[in-house]
């Protein structure tokens, strides 16, 4: 995970100024496209990664599903 | 002004949707004609119903036109609104800066929720104010009905900016400086700026987490370029899938709730002694709390240099409504939100330095109310504080009484003696000019507009507690 960051380093230092005609607010527009994209890999990287443990670990099942039941319960509660 | 007159909330202006206004106690809003298919669209999906539920809105009603009469609101609004709205009043009104990080951050992740939950019924925020998030007891929500409006389909997180800046931002600041966030949010209600955290994080921050790159580095990088840059039109404005927005507010939830501050004390840790009343002064103090909290019922205790909250979790135990816990220990503060929480206690610790209190803020210095505006109770409890204001803070000791008893018209402050401990080493240092520091002064300030209830002397220590009531 963490060598992607040395990646992207390389890519801004070696990208042409693609943004070059950006205000901040617009900057963030466009920026936010490239970090939904990533954010929506991770998602699915974690919900993957989520599945293949409750399917070999009924413990981590287990866990998880109190975890989700007790969150359910405390807005019941509160 | 009289009190059948409606008072405008300073902090409400900049929105032409609405506006939020007092009348006869109660908190009320309007809907403008430009904001009402929005309202009766987030009304109508179920979303606020769905919020409400959770408990993550206040609730609401729509007041009958046939009763908007008594506001007069052609006196103080220049629109007509399509709706005005009674509020559940939120009890004591707080801000960013006076939170801990545990509280911005639930705030944080109480607004991505939200967020979540109103794009299932395909609702969007049109803001992320976190002066938008008050905390009922421990618990976050969002008091801002006119910021959902329809989804439409394509669009990107507009709030995103305000997002990093109200609650992102000081929350890494924290998390990888050691540096409390609350001055730097105090002296900017725009929250912090991409650019200066760019600076202020360290390295391994910027290029060793690949959320700080893309979030910090490579925000501050567009940012940099940007002045020297026109032509805005030529920007594609392509947005993105309903599926990425909740994949980005999925992946921001988990990377918050990843983050800690190094300043937090160890809570379980010191929970045991806090816990322990085995002194008798202690247990002296807990019974005369005891005694005041189910005479007076009180709604609201502000508990002044109230540490972690214990005494207020004993007042709130034996009958009072909730209690608003004022220190500058951060740490102290920490513990008593998580106690808070983990006990479902109607504690709400705020981050204040008692001789330096929260100024009123923003547009005409309107738009955030002082500590001393919102401070305003039905009882006040200073224990083991008099002496930290008087003796280190050098405020005259007939100033410090008065301001507590300004504080709410009944309370309990405890007296220090010069023969204290804890006097005695504030002293050790420094010339005693404190002719004043006694307890007849305090109770002739007391007599000045009020009068002594009952006075306790606590043997082992020689310090004096004292009820007081107002005239």
């Amino acid at each position: 995970m963490k060598l992607l960051a040395p990646v992207l380093i390389l890519l801004s230092i070696f990208s042409p100024p693609a943004f070059a005609y950006l205000d901040p607010v617009t900057g963030s527009f466009l920026l936010q496209g490239i970090i939904a994209g990533f954010a929506a890999s991770m998602v699915f990287f974690r919900s993957l990664r989520e599945k293949i443990l409750s399917f070999f670990s009924p413990s981590y099942r287990a866990k998880k599903e109190a975890a989700e039941r007790e969150a359910e319960e405390s807005i019941d509660e509160e | 002004m009289r009190n059948d007159e409606l008072q405008v909330n300073g902090g409400s202006f900049r929105d032409p949707s609405g506006s939020v206004f007092q009348h006869e106690g109660g908190v009320y809003r309007t809907v403008n004609p430009i904001a009402a298919a929005a309202y009766e669209f987030s009304r109508d999906s179920g979303c606020l119903d769905k919020l409400l539920k959770k408990k993550w809105i206040p609730s609401w009603s729509e007041v009958d036109t046939a009763d908007w009469g008594k506001f007069q609101l052609h006196k103080h609004f220049e629109i007509t609104p399509t709706y005005v709205l009674k509020h559940e009043k939120v009890p004591f009104i707080s801000y960013p800066y006076e939170w801990t990080f545990q509280q911005l951050k639930d705030a944080a992740l109480r607004h991505l929720e939200i967020q979540l939950e109103a794009l299932k019924h395909q609702v969007a925020l049109s803001d992320s104010s976190s002066y938008n998030m008050q905390f009922v007891g421990p618990r976050p929500i969002h008091i801002d009905l006119l910021s959902f409006r329809p989804y439409v389909e394509g669009e990107i997180w507009v709030g995103y900016d305000q997002f990093c800046r109200h609650f992102l931002y000081p929350l890494l600041f924290e998390a990888y400086t050691g540096v409390q966030f609350n001055s730097l949010l105090a002296s900017n209600l725009e929250g912090i700026q991409v650019l200066d955290l760019y600076k202020l994080l360290p390295f391994k921050a910027k290029y060793l987490s690949l959320h700080c790159y893309l979030h910090v580095v490579l925000r501050a990088k567009v940012e940099r370029k940007a002045h020297r840059l026109d032509e805005l039109d030529q920007i594609s404005k392509k947005g993105i899938s309903q599926k990425r927005l909740a994949a980005l507010l999925q992946d921001m939830q988990h990377w918050i709730t990843g983050l800690k501050t190094p300043l937090e004390g160890t809570y379980w840790s010191d929970y045991a002694d806090v816990n322990s009343y085995s002194d008798e002064g202690t247990l002296a103090k807990l019974e005369l709390i005891r005694a005041f909290v189910e005479k007076h019922k009180p709604e609201t205790v502000i508990d002044l240099g109230g540490n972690s909250g214990q005494f207020s979790k004993e007042a709130v135990s034996f009958g009072a409504g909730r209690s608003i816990v004022v220190d500058a220990d951060i740490s102290a503060l920490q513990r008593c939100h998580n106690m808070a929480k983990a006990e479902k206690l109607n504690l709400t610790p705020l981050f204040m330095s008692l001789t330096d209190t929260s100024a009123d803020r923003g547009w005409d210095q309107n738009e955030r109310a002082g500590f001393n505006v919102r401070a305003k109770s039905d009882a006040v409890f200073a224990l083991a504080l008099v002496h930290h204001l008087s003796i280190t803070g050098n405020v005259p000791f007939p100033s410090v009484i008065r301001w507590i008893m300004g504080r709410a018209p009944r309370g309990i402050i405890e007296f220090v003696p010069k023969t204290d401990v804890m006097v005695k080493r504030m002293l050790a240092t420094r010339e005693d000019i404190f002719d004043n520091y006694s307890l007849d002064v305090m109770k002739r300030v007391i007599e000045e507009s009020g009068f002594v209830v009952s006075e306790l002397l606590l043997k082992e220590s020689g310090r004096v507690l004292i009820e007081y009531e107002g005239k």
